[in-house]
């Protein structure tokens, strides 16, 4: 349901709007909440608390005919909004104070717009202790599966997002929920100490709960599996990508970098290649809150632009990037809804969502099989992009050797791709029916502005230096 | 609101005990592409929690919540109604909680000086003159930060301690003959000093011309490198990180009191570290933790050997220590004898990576390397394009620290970092 709260401000957040738009020609204000909760099962850590997703703010946008100001702040009411205005106009007077060179900028798209937008939880509701009790008993399990397994960790977390963006010509609000499940084993012998990490994020706690279950055992497993693992010998591979691997590379290693705030800044070589091949052909790539279903799932972003569905990627052809308001502005271009800040207090920045190939028409064990010394690689690590000079670098926690198209048993761990994104892309020769999209993850913009974010898609089968 | 706060909890007396942590902050930030000015904003934010504890026979069960600015009495007794239940259904082994304690907060220099626009107007000014032609940043932005931070609670805790920071964030690019690259520099400072500002901008950019000059690394498998600045930090929390109190009390510590953590035939250097709370120009230096312990420096490692452990409140108190230090985030370490000018023999000195990775369980330290320079015994060469990857538990024995040293917002000590032959591909 709607936040109560952040409704009950949305009348002054008018008053405010009505005032700025008598000096400026152009303002706007977002108000978000983020409510939910988190449940930690750890061994005397138990905790219910607010989620880490959790905000309170509001942020004022205006354009002064020259740049664009910004002013958040977490309270209004009949009494203080004077007093913004006064600073919101002391803003807007810094850059001629400090006499600084302005970009070129006109006054943001506003096209007319009022709608609800709401996208209600599935599943049924849980009590805490129903979740508490389900969180312990599954850690016990994870403790008892080995006595090689010493540490064992469950977390709940579900949030709530309620938005409204109020413009000239918008009023918007919506009104959606996420749900996840995070489990961390840690194992250990007398010669290694290694640690697995897994998590289930859907929009019904309930299927978050089952597929964890599912998945007790094989966790457990790999946990112990672990301990066995040695490091790689660097060198150039066949590899076949997991979903999450997958989604790491249509992520870190590409999405990045059509990202076109980057465009602006002369920091995207994908600028040089729109319309040009950068994959096989096998390859399509998509981006958006509205392409499918997950963390990363919105009505409309930060900047009041409704949520698209961007095909990135058709048939290895680079067809365009996403953008944000402001940078859409300065290009020319058409906003696709990627507007999005960490929080209230922090400035909208071009942000992936969902990010995902597409399935292709190849069987797995087909895939295996035709691999003579290689790698499957599971489960992203982490990732760094590099829009400029698209260099890879991704880290997967481990991956099973294959030779003559079999497993033989080997696990090496962690493993790290590198080399030139467009060598890893175009060397894609092989695309799995299955599809898979991970919506648990948070995604960084250089080593800050952190925002939730879920990729994936099929296994592929490439070619890559691993280390 | 801490006033409304303290009525309600009042109006509970069934609770055993509460802790508010308060912080207020304003931030002035600026985003400039190339040297224009894009943006600017203001973010002005309140943040208060309240946590509720509650005691049962043995246990202790906590609960915290943020408190908004349209909370009123009905909603946040409501709120605190909730939380204790909330911390009667998570109870944990009971543990004391900090006490008041007397404490000397030393107040720092206002760094904007009253003047904050003036201080924008020079920092900026400063950053965005260090260019030519082929050299510049493409996107710089700057936060000017004033915080506040209050905590109290219910057996006498009442600390406060103000900060003030300026962050910038650089691009530093190269670009000739229709080639360019870039590197990425943030530089965090807790006082204003125009010439080193200067410096640093003027370092980060010879290090894009280089990136530029830099050809592939040619050579392959076992080599010596050297990491330096905020890597030399990430490497060394292996271990820094296994003497804390909540790896000892999960039992995923690697390490015992009175182990020798770089194990037996040590050629290199012995580390010594000491958590501390406070160093100048640290920007995580602070006198306290969230909690509301008042933080006391302590040694880890002496000479290789774990001496002493460090961490929360709560879990020192689970592992039985007497005084548990509080949350402390600088390490203080020991300089070596390493000087870079005086070796020999071919290393890879990292300067730049996309973001070196440590799995403290495994051992495993690498990542991608975008600018280092290759000694072949006679000068350095800028090489990029390569990753380097190695184990702690081979590498600790063969550490080299340098003389020089640096600080950085959660370390001081020696600059540069020797790893001894590890892989390159």
């Amino acid at each position: 349901m709607f936040s109560k709260q952040l409704l009950s401000r949305k009348k002054y957040c008018q008053l405010l709007l009505e005032k700025l738009l008598e000096k400026y020609p152009y303002a706007s204000i977002l108000g978000k909440q983020i409510k939910g909760k988190t449940i930690l099962c750890i061994k005397d850590s138990n905790r219910i608390g607010d989620t880490r997703e959790k905000e309170y703010g509001f942020v004022a946008r205006v354009f002064n005919g020259k740049n664009y100001v910004e002013y958040s702040f977490v309270e209004i009411n009949e009494n203080n909004i004077p007093e913004l205005i006064n600073k919101i106009d002391k803003e807007a007077n810094l850059a001629s104070n400090i006499e600084a060179k302005l970009m070129p900028e006109t006054v943001l798209n506003d096209e007319p717009l009022v709608q609800d937008f709401v996208r209600n939880k599935e599943g049924r509701d849980y009590t805490d202790q129903e979740i508490q009790n389900f969180l312990e008993e599954y850690r016990q399990e994870l403790l008892n599966y080995d006595p090689r397994i010493v540490f064992a960790q469950l977390m709940h977390e579900c949030f709530e997002v309620s938005s409204f963006f109020i413009s000239r010509n918008r009023n918007l609000t919506q009104n959606y929920s996420w749900s996840n499940i995070m489990v961390y084993v840690a194992s250990k012998d007398e010669n290694n100490m290694q640690s697995v990490y897994q998590t289930y994020a859907y929009n019904n706690l309930e299927t978050c709960m089952q597929k964890a279950k599912e998945q007790l055992k094989d966790n457990a497993q790999l946990a112990i599996d672990l301990l066995s693992s040695t490091n790689i010998k660097p060198g150039v591979y066949d590899i076949i990508t997991a979903p999450s691997i997958t989604g790491l590379i249509a992520h870190e290693a590409f999405g990045h970098g059509v990202e076109m705030d980057m465009f602006v800044k002369h920091r995207a070589e994908a600028r040089k290649y729109i319309n040009k091949r950068v994959a096989s052909k096998l390859v399509n790539m998509h981006d958006g809150a509205a392409s499918t279903l997950s963390q990363a799932s919105y009505f409309f972003d930060d900047e009041g632009v409704l949520a698209h569905d961007t095909l990135i990627i058709k048939e290895g052809i680079l067809l365009t990037g996403i953008c944000d308001s402001v940078s859409a502005n300065e290009l020319n271009f058409d906003a696709t809804g990627n507007g999005r800040r960490e929080s209230t207090q922090r400035k909208a920045y071009t942000r992936m969502t969902n990010t995902f190939f597409e399935p292709g028409n190849d069987n797995l064990e087909d895939m295996i099989k035709s691999i003579k010394h290689g790698y499957m690689l599971f489960q992203t690590n982490n990732g760094m992009e590099d829009p400029k000079n698209w260099n890879i670098q991704c880290t997967a926690c481990y991956g099973r050797e294959i030779k003559d198209g079999v497993f033989t048993g080997k696990i090496v761990a962690p493993v790290v791709m590198s080399g030139f994104v467009l060598d890893l892309l175009n060397s894609i020769s092989m695309v799995s029916k299955d599809f898979e999209v991970i919506g648990a993850g948070h995604c960084g913009k250089g080593y800050k502005e952190w925002v939730p974010v879920s990729d994936g898609g099929p296994y592929l089968k490439a070619r890559c230096k691993l280390g | 609101m801490i006033e409304l706060i303290k009525k309600c909890l009042a109006l509970r007396p069934n609770i055993f005990a509460y802790k508010i942590n308060e912080r207020k902050s304003i931030s002035k930030q600026l985003f400039y592409i190339f040297d224009k000015l894009e943006m600017n904003r203001v973010s002005e934010n309140h943040e208060v929690s309240l946590t509720i504890y509650m005691k049962k026979d043995d246990s202790l069960g906590e609960n915290e919540f943020n408190v908004y600015p349209y909370d009123d009495e009905e909603s946040l007794l409501e709120n605190i109604d909730k939380a204790i239940a909330n911390a009667l259904n998570s109870l944990n082994p009971y543990y004391d909680l900090p006490k008041r304690e007397e404490v000397e907060i030393k107040e720092n220099d206002d760094i904007f000086e009253g003047d904050i626009e003036k201080v924008i107007k020079e920092v900026i000014d400063t950053t965005i003159s260090v260019k030519d032609e082929h050299c510049y940043s493409t996107a710089t932005e700057f936060f000017f930060n004033d915080s506040t931070q209050r905590i109290i609670n219910s057996f006498g805790v009442d600390l406060e301690e103000h900060h003030q920071s300026i962050g910038i964030e650089l691009i530093p690019t190269y670009e000739k003959d229709n080639k360019e690259v870039e590197v990425y520099e943030y530089i965090n400072i807790s006082n204003v000093d125009l010439l080193d500002l200067k410096n640093k901008i003027v370092e980060a950019l010879k290090q894009a011309k280089d990136r530029y000059l830099a050809t592939p690394l040619s050579i392959k498998g076992k080599v010596d490198v050297i990491i330096q600045e905020a890597e030399v930090s990430e490497v060394l929390s292996y271990f820094s990180s296994d003497a804390n109190y909540m790896k000892k009390h999960q039992h995923t510590n690697r390490h015992e009191i009175g182990d020798n953590m770089q194990g037996d035939d040590v050629d290199g250097d012995l580390l010594t570290i000491n958590m501390i709370p406070y160093y100048k120009g640290a920007f995580y230096s602070s006198h306290f933790d969230n909690d509301g312990v008042v933080l006391t420096p302590i040694n880890i490692l002496k000479d290789g050997v774990l001496t002493h452990r460090y961490g929360s409140n709560r879990f020192g108190q689970y592992i039985k220590e007497e005084r548990p230090t509080g949350n402390l985030y600088i390490k203080e370490v020991s300089n070596g004898n390493l000087d870079i000018s005086k070796i020999n023999h071919p290393y890879i000195r990292c300067v730049k990576f996309s973001g070196i990775q440590l799995e403290e369980n495994s051992g495993f330290v690498g990542g991608e390397v975008r600018l280092g320079y290759y000694f072949d015994g006679e000068k350095e060469i800028p090489v990029t394009g390569f990753s380097i990857s190695g184990n702690m538990n081979e590498l600790k024995k063969h550490l080299k620290l340098s003389k020089e040293e640096t600080t950085l917002k959660d370390y001081h000590g020696p600059k540069y970092l020797l790893l001894k032959d590890m892989e390159v591909a």
